[in-house]
């Protein structure tokens, strides 16, 4: 009964204490039993193996105290185990004899290289999509598996972690590659896209990751399969979140989400200019990105970065807003933004640059996604959704200071005409014509009125019905020049018509002073990108010309800035902390000048209210 | 004064009175509030003002008052959403006023209890509604560094 409640090794032990004890009492019989002979078992998790990958040995014997190994290793071994052959390139014998008291025993396991052929392992890529509600929130119960389109993926031998293939999924998420058979393998879906020489144009590589974890790309590792003599292999990656809307693993598929969503906004450029070489764009989005933190920042690496707090504010199931930034990305890295980003809301009254760009986002969100609803899920449970519709909002305060206003102007150029004042329907190539052309290169800053000036120009046909929609928005559209300069309209309530226009004052080399009006009135939010916090100058060099230029406030504590630029680019600046008094080499151009009101809160200072500023520009 | 100035202003009061009730805390003058940084995503427009009214420590209920100004007339909604770092106890359901007017101020009351040892953002999302569109800003209440 000892025996065979005791492990082999430790009996062994015990009889070999009995045996001796035995033999020094001479008694026990006729010299004892024999002790019986080892036996040994020795095999290979597989029989073959790629070149290169490794596979395991386990053994185990009887009656034995100590092993040896030998042929293709060596070394002592326990009497039982198991472990790693190592990187095999070619067949290999691994022996192993055991030794006890009753003799020895041998046993060997061949491992050879496979040499068969390759075999096809293909399949589909989806991620989970949480859908909207048609009331407010996302609809955990109704998540969808959608095809991963565009994304990277890596066929991995399981055993070595070595990337066998690497290929990408098509527009259906499916992909294919070529493998040795009888493999263990995994599918890596890594979540970026790229497409890069020497395949010819289009090019992108759009990557989704964690930089706060030095996570550059996330990826999701299926399940282990065997190649086979080759083999269907899907794979599903999942929400991480039940019908319940409680996180129950690792959001994996959102990455997957926002690529796709940027994957249908690439579709839309490509439409139109399907030799696009997309400048590399990084997506930041990780759990730990504050709820309400989205936005694009085209500083050095473009990056969009995508909040991820759930129960607060979460954005990978958001495409159009997504695609907004993504917009902003287009209009950077294509057109020209001369934007100075900020806080934004709803019928806000803004400094131009910012009402364009913002509505441009939207409205490319909607043209991408051809839908002009946009929608944002957000809160408890992400059990709401904002949500407008850039062709048709309730704005008050319609104009060309407002971002309601831009999009609905954009989308109703593209999209077909038939509704009130909209009889416009130029689809999407001549408005990316003029993003990538006209408005790139504007001597005036990029709003409405640089845009829609040069829209009117390509589309000559259309001017009576684009002036028609302009002027449904309260913007001046016959004759309108980059400038604006035959605009009439201010906002509602606005204290003096000098307060707001106008939009660029006219000024001269040598021509003397000039004053305008800076105002915090249509800032509450202290934000600084709202109308009037900047005014705008403009003014021609007719040849290269040194110039002296000065501003300066009428009233304390309103810190002016001056930006001279030409093309969008600056030219010269005075930023100091007081009135500027500056030197510049101007060579021949037209320039704007963007005059700003650093004194008040938005600047992060003190000054209220409105201040005179006057600015002379004079030979050098 | 327009009917709808007078409803208006009456909404305002009626719903200023319901604020105070219960509050212990002195409701300061908005302009010695500070003013809530909101996302760059388009937003509510409103302006968020707060001012913390004690020491903040973790665990320790903090008063903060809150006053939300819309800029422009319509639905407004404040929530707290539940974080983890701030735990937020209020005298009151969310608040929901149906007919926010602009530039009105809409005070508010609550305690905030830093949870950690970094007292963290207290989170409030404010939600406007005009007709059929929405709009929500996350606004990021800093609560400084909380003391043992």
């Amino acid at each position: 009964m000892r025996r065979n409640a005791t492990p082999w090794n430790a009996a062994d032990g015990v009889l070999a204490a009995c045996a001796l004890i035995l033999a020094g009492c001479g008694g026990g019989g006729s010299g004892g039993t024999p002790a019986p002979p080892p036996s040994v078992t020795l095999t290979a998790a597989v029989g073959s193996v790629t070149s290169g990958a490794a596979t395991t040995l386990t053994w185990s014997s009887t009656h034995a105290t100590s092993c040896t190994a030998s042929g293709a290793w060596s070394g002592t071994r326990a009497t039982a185990g198991s472990e790693s052959t190592g990187a095999l390139t070619s067949a290999a014998t691994f022996t192993l004899t055991c030794t006890g008291s009753g003799g020895s025993g041998t046993a060997s396991a061949t491992v050879g290289i496979t040499t068969a052929g390759p075999v096809s392992v293909q399949g589909v890529i989806t991620y989970a999509r949480v859908p909207y509600l048609t009331g407010n929130g996302l609809d955990y119960v109704n998540t969808r598996q959608e095809p991963a389109r565009g994304i990277t993926v890596e066929v991995v031998n399981a055993a070595t972690q070595v990337v066998l293939a690497t290929t990408t999924t098509d527009a259906t998420g499916a992909w294919s590659v070529s493998v040795t058979g009888s493999t263990n393998l995994f599918v890596r879906s890594k979540a970026e896209m790229v497409r890069a020489a020497p395949a010819p144009l289009p090019h992108w590589r759009v990557r989704v990751g964690d930089p706060q974890a030095a996570l550059l790309t996330y990826a999701h590792d299926g399940p282990v399969f065997g190649s086979g003599a080759g083999t269907v292999h899907d794979v599903a990656i999942p929400s991480g979140w039940d019908v319940s809307r409680v996180p129950v693993g690792t959001r994996a598929s959102a990455p997957f989400a926002i690529l796709d969503s940027l994957w249908r906004a690439m579709q839309l450029v490509l439409s139109v200019a399907p030799d696009t070489d997309f400048p590399a764009l990084d997506v930041d989005w990780s759990t730990a990105n504050p709820g309400g933190d989205t936005f694009y920042s085209g500083g050095g690496q473009p990056k969009i970065v995508l909040c991820g707090e759930a129960n607060v504010d979460t954005d990978e199931f958001d495409p159009s807003t997504i695609i907004h930034e993504f917009g902003h990305y287009i209009e950077d890295k294509f057109s020209r933004s001369d934007s100075i980003g900020g806080p934004h809301g709803f019928d806000d009254l803004l400094d131009p640059r910012v009402a364009f760009g913002e509505g441009f986002g939207y409205a490319f969100a909607a043209m991408a996604l051809n839908d002009p609803v946009m929608r944002d899920a957000f809160g408890n449970q992400q059990g709401q959704t904002a949500r407008f519709s850039v062709d048709a909002s309730n704005a008050q305060r319609r104009g060309w200071f407002n971002e309601s206003s831009a999009q609905e102007l954009l989308w109703d150029f593209f999209d077909p005409a038939g509704e009130a004042n909209d009889n416009v329907a130029l689809g999407f190539a001549p408005l990316w014509a003029v993003l990538t052309a006209e408005q790139r290169t504007t001597a005036a800053f990029t709003t409405l009125f640089s845009f829609v000036t040069k829209l009117k120009e390509r589309a000559p046909g259309m001017q009576p019905a684009i002036d028609a929609r302009v002027a449904a928005e309260q913007i001046t559209a016959a004759g309108m020049d980059i400038h604006g300069t035959n605009e009439t309209h201010v906002p509602p309530n606005t204290a003096q018509v000098s307060d707001v226009l106008p939009v660029y004052t006219p000024i001269a080399i040598g021509g003397g002073p000039v004053t305008l009006r800076t105002t915090d009135a249509f800032d509450p939010g202290a934000n600084g990108n709202a109308l009037s916090v900047s005014r705008f100058l403009r003014f021609a060099v007719p040849g290269m010309q040194n110039v002296r230029i000065t501003a300066a406030a009428a009233l304390p504590n309103h810190d002016v800035d001056i930006y001279v630029v030409r093309n969008g680019v600056i030219a010269a600046q005075g930023t100091t902390p007081t009135d500027e008094d500056f030197t510049a080499a101007l060579p021949a151009g037209d320039y704007v000048i963007d005059v700003h009101d650093c004194g008040l809160a938005g600047c992060g200072n003190v000054a209220t209210g409105a201040s005179d500023i006057t600015v002379t520009i004079a030979p050098n | 004064m327009s009917l709808r100035r007078a409803l208006t202003v009456l909404a305002a009061l009626a719903f200023a009175a319901c604020t105070h009730t219960g509050v212990a805390t002195e409701v300061p003058d908005l302009q010695d509030m500070r003013l809530a940084p909101a996302g760059e995503k388009i937003g509510a427009p409103v302006e968020v003002r707060y001012a913390i009214q004690g020491t903040v420590a973790r665990g320790t209920s903090t008063p903060v008052a809150l006053a939300i100004v819309p800029r422009a007339p319509g639905r407004l909604q404040v929530e707290f959403p539940a974080t983890g770092n701030v735990a937020v106890s209020v005298d009151k359901a969310p608040l929901v006023v149906e007919k926010a007017a602009a530039s009105v101020a809409y005070r508010y009351a609550l305690h905030a209890t830093p949870q950690g040892a970094d007292s963290g953002m207290l989170k409030v999302i404010v939600t406007m509604e005009f007709g059929d569109a929405r709009y929500f800003s996350v606004f990021n209440i800093p609560l400084g560094a909380a003391t043992e």
